[in-house]
């Protein structure tokens, strides 16, 4: 009530000022009348009467002053003139404006951006109700258990409301048209109640739709899925689809934005896990060795993190004991949605390392804009001198010249935001070029937001403290003289700083970003142990199409028969998975003369099943021996091919064509040949052991068809996809394209780290750019009366320019000395990301050093042509 | 006549708000009711009277309207509000506190 009529009354001062005024006014006259009126009754003239009153009541103005200080409208009168001022210079300077703007508007949308990421990996909760009840229930570091121990922990601990079941899972979908493979999620009946959401469509699978082993055909469809795979089709809940051959009921359709509990895996469908024998070929529900259940749950209300830890620990130790298996198994929980905690601290590592260099750029550009900023401040040291003079309070001028910078900065954070806002939703609508779905969603939230905006008022203050605190001890006389436009002398100043700490840090983030994409250049050129160009790829699993192992090898042989014959097809192979790929297995291998055979002894191997042909398509080369051969049947002798390191340590030496090893206790295999050594897994592995082993001796019902031509792989790849179709209609084929195309994942963190290391790079230039020819040109600018005076007494071009730059210069080039071996030093933790970045690279070092040179060369360049094109009576003249 | 005293800092608003709760006053009566009830012994100055009588407004605990007055032309007449009304109250109290500590600091000294 008070506070409205408060607030009723200022605005009224506010907007009628005018009427305001002239109340007091009439107020005014009327008390000095009467005063008058009492004065002539007392016997005065009309005249002195009145000056008498006027004596009386002091100094009208003052009074009236006094008031309007009262009426307190003067903060936002002030802040109302403080931005129309500062509106009024900025359009004045319009290149000066721009600049600001420019450098800001990049720092500040390059932050966005970054923290948007950070907030979609690490701060945003998944789209589920009460998301801070929810945890993963990790074994090590990552949340797979076997399912008999998630049984036995969901029945026996107190602490969770839910304790649910997931796994990633890919299937055939077949849409009565087509079928493709989809990735999606076997999950428990108590997935979705616990996650408390609402289906778009339909019902979610419960506990009753995951009752009977094998015999629970129900599906739930992602919301995305439901629109591209089923037309968005209404009526979608009670229809049939076919899952791997077989008919599954859809119960409903999730709702938009929820894609499964992990935050960049998107998934299409889910389906209750007792189906899990029939989406995946090998049944593992009731195997205490195979730990493919991924486990989380919903707290109780009021139990804390650690007290369900505490109970998980108990629990933990009982399962060790009852089973071997599950020995030293330690049970604790983190945040779901980054496979635990497997993916949660790289992800953290990667985003704060990519998000402290976004905030150095905006120190960067903090830096580049109090440059400008002080060196315009000095300029109006005469007009901020005039104002001091004539009465205007330190703390108002202070207060305008932060108004200056903050605008500038919001101004700059908003064109920033906008810029970020639209790169972002590109970003979320990418989808990495995988087999495997990864995407996430980094569109702006209110964090995001709220980020953007304190970036920018903290960037406003921070380059507008220097100038308030040069306004602040402004001392009127030596600016009206107009002595302190030159004192600038050879005093080192704390601005002299901000130019090399903004080289330095530009040359920094060069160095890295060429330190990134040397490494990624030699990555691409680095030896994988096969040529991926020219060879072209095709994979499908006839497990999921329901054949056995007969069938699936005829299927195999055929597809092999005709995929050789395309037109330009120079050889053609099959394997289990190609190397690099996401499919990995291992297994273990013993030297020949083992008897004991526990775990310390065995080597892990990656194992590769792969037909007659295949290194020659591949063009892995075959160092000593043979390749497979169709002789090497199922009632040959076992054999095998194994790469160097294999060789060398497993059997002793790289001389191994003919001696065998052991797979087990009464499994002896005899190596026909030795292959150079190569990728497996990831480009930053130690050299791994590889086991080939043949398919015709070893069946695998996933297949990976490679035929290598000289026709475009994209091409060849349709043919391929064709011929299989024409065998099989029903059977999904996935991994369609050229072999280097399919080895994108293993390529994305490097990629990703080099396009955001060469954008900060960029960054980093063009703020540099601004930075030193700012100040270049100011300098021009200021001096031109004492360039003038040199010019007339006979300074030769080059002197002129050694007087002007000689300082910038040397300026510069501290900073790079500095920025150089910053650099240096940060690009060691580069190396961990991008595989064979150095910075001892002379090429680095020098193409940093020529980046910088360049940089102060073109950003001088203006200013330096003016100083020379100074006229020196003119430059006298001037003020 | 000796001098009108000075009024004591942050007295002002009490007296103003004490008068006009009797009834609503212009400017010109305010000051002069002050001198009158005090025997001549306060003053106001005209310079303190109209911004104290501003600041009133503005913390709302006096609102204003123009109205014809006995000075033969219309005047700006303040009131008190309801929340001045409680303010006064609250004044009056530590007023109360004040002056009787300041006597018994003068008696007992």
């Amino acid at each position: 009530m008070r506070f409205s009529r408060i607030l009723a009354h200022r605005m009224r001062s506010l907007l009628g000022r005018s009427r305001v005024e002239a109340d007091l006014q009439r107020e005014i006259d009327l008390h000095i009348e009467q005063l008058t009126k009492e004065y002539v009754d007392a016997g005065m003239t009309q005249a002195q009467a009145r000056s008498a009153a006027r004596r009386e009541f002091g100094p009208l103005d003052l009074t009236t002053e006094q008031c309007r200080d009262t009426r307190r409208v003067n903060l936002l009168e002030d802040l109302f003139k403080d931005l129309a001022h500062t509106f009024r210079l900025l359009a004045r300077a319009p290149g000066f404006t721009l600049t600001a703007l420019l450098s800001l508007a990049l720092g500040i949308g390059a932050n966005t951006i970054v923290f948007s990421v950070f907030n979609a990996l690490l701060l945003k909760p998944l789209p589920i109700a009460e998301p801070e009840r929810v945890y993963s229930v990790n074994r090590s570091r990552d949340p797979s258990n076997s399912f008999p121990n998630y049984r036995e922990i969901r029945d026996r601990n107190v602490v969770f409301e839910s304790l649910f079941a997931y796994r990633i899972a890919q299937m055939a979908l077949d849409n009565n048209a087509t079928a493709s493979r989809v990735w999606g999620y076997l999950v428990t009946g108590n997935y979705f109640p616990a996650l408390g959401i609402q289906p778009a469509l339909g019902r979610f699978i419960g506990p009753a739709d995951d009752a009977h082993v094998n015999a629970s055909p129900y599906a739930v469809l992602s919301y995305s899925c439901w629109r591209n795979r089923f037309g968005g089709a209404p009526d979608i809940a009670g229809k049939d689809v076919r899952i791997n051959g077989r008919l599954y009921t859809v119960l409903g359709v999730a709702p938009r934005g929820f894609h499964g509990t992990e935050v960049f895996y998107w998934a299409e469908i889910w389906v209750p896990m007792m189906m899990q024998a029939q989406i995946e070929t090998n049944p593992w529900l009731d195997n205490p060795y195979d730990f493919n259940a991924w486990m989380a749950g919903r707290l109780k209300p009021g139990i804390s993190a650690a007290q369900a830890a505490a109970n998980l620990q108990t629990i933990a130790v009982q399962l060790a004991r009852e089973r071997s298996i599950n020995e030293g198994m330690r049970l604790t929980l983190t945040q779901p949605g980054l496979v635990g905690s497997a993916m949660r601290e790289p992800a953290r590592a990667f985003a704060g390392g990519i998000m402290l260099l976004a905030v150095l750029v905006l120190l960067a550009a903090c830096a580049n804009l109090a440059a400008l900023l002080t060196a315009r401040t000095l300029d109006r040291e005469r007009d901020l001198a005039i104002r001091v003079s004539i009465g205007a309070g330190r703390s108002r001028l202070v207060r305008q010249l932060l108004t200056e910078s903050l605008t500038l900065s919001i101004l700059g954070g908003a064109a920033g935001c906008a810029l970020a806002v639209l790169l972002l939703r590109l970003l979320s609508q990418w989808r990495a070029p995988l087999e495997f779905p990864v995407q996430f969603d980094v569109n702006p939230d209110w964090r995001v937001f709220l980020f953007a905006f304190s970036a920018a008022a903290v960037t406003g203050i921070l380059f507008g403290v220097g100038p308030a605190h040069r306004a602040w001890q402004a001392d009127p006389a030596p600016g009206l003289k107009g002595i302190a436009a030159h004192t600038s002398g050879r005093r080192w100043l704390v601005r002299d700083l901000l130019l090399p700490l903004q080289v330095a840090l530009c040359c920094t983030l060069v160095i890295s970003s060429l330190v990134a994409v040397f490494g990624l250049m030699r990555s691409f050129r680095t030896p994988l142990g096969f040529v991926p160009d020219g060879a072209a790829v095709a994979g499908y699993d006839v497990g999921l199409a329901g054949y056995d192992q007969t069938r699936g090898r005829e299927f195999e042989q055929r597809v092999l028969q005709e995929v050789a014959r395309l037109p330009g097809v120079e050889s053609a192979a099959y394997s289990s998975s190609v190397p690099l790929s996401i499919d990995q297995s291992t297994t273990v291998a013993y030297p020949e003369d083992t008897t004991d055979f526990r775990p310390k002894n065995a080597y892990s191997v990656t194992y590769y099943q792969v037909s007659p042909g295949y290194f020659h398509t591949a063009r892995t080369r075959l160092l000593a021996g043979r390749e497979f051969t169709p002789q090497d049947g199922p009632h040959a002798p076992r054999v095998a091919i194994v790469n160097q390191e294999f060789a060398r340590r497993v059997v002793g030496t790289a001389d191994a064509v003919g001696r065998r090893f052991r797979g087990g206790a009464e499994n002896l295999v005899e190596i026909v040949g030795v292959v150079e050594d190569g990728k497996c897994q990831t480009l930053t592995e130690t050299p791994c052991l590889a086991l080939f082993r043949p398919m015709l001796q070893d069946y695998s019902s996933t297949v990976v068809v490679a035929a290598r031509s000289a026709r475009p792989e994209s091409e060849l790849a349709a043919d391929m996809r064709q011929t299989i179709a024409r065998l099989d209609p029903h059977l999904a084929v996935y991994g369609l394209g050229g072999l280097r195309q399919m080895l994108g994942l293993v390529y994305l963190p490097m990629r990703a780290a080099v396009i955001t290391l060469g954008a900060f790079g960029l960054l980093a230039l063009m703020l540099s750019i601004t930075g030193i020819y700012g100040l270049s040109a100011y300098t021009v600018s200021r001096r031109s009366r004492e360039i003038g005076i040199r010019m007339a007494i006979g300074a030769r071009p080059a002197q002129v320019l050694r007087f002007v730059f000689g300082r910038i210069a040397a300026l510069v080039s501290a900073g790079a000395a500095a920025g150089l071996a910053l650099g240096i030093a940060a690009a060691g933790v580069l190396a961990a990301i991008v595989y064979q970045a150095t910075s001892r690279d002379p090429l680095v070092i020098g193409g940093a050093a020529l980046a910088i040179a360049l940089v102060a060369i073109v950003a001088a360049f203006g200013p330096a042509r003016r100083a020379l094109r100074v006229d020196p009576v003119q430059s006298l003249r001037h003020d | 006549m000796p001098k009108p005293s000075d009024l004591l800092q942050g007295t002002l608003d009490l007296l103003i708000l004490r008068i006009i709760a009797k009834e609503p006053l212009h400017g010109w009566g305010i000051a002069r009711r002050i001198q009158m009830l005090s025997g001549d012994v306060l003053a106001v100055g005209q310079g303190s009277l109209y911004p104290a009588l501003h600041r009133l407004e503005q913390q709302g605990w006096i609102s204003a309207e123009w109205k014809d007055s006995d000075l033969g032309r219309s005047a700006k007449f303040y009131v008190l509000t309801r929340e001045g009304k409680k303010q006064l109250e609250r004044e009056l109290k530590s007023w109360d506190r004040l002056s009787s500590a300041v006597q018994l600091v003068i008696e007992s000294a």
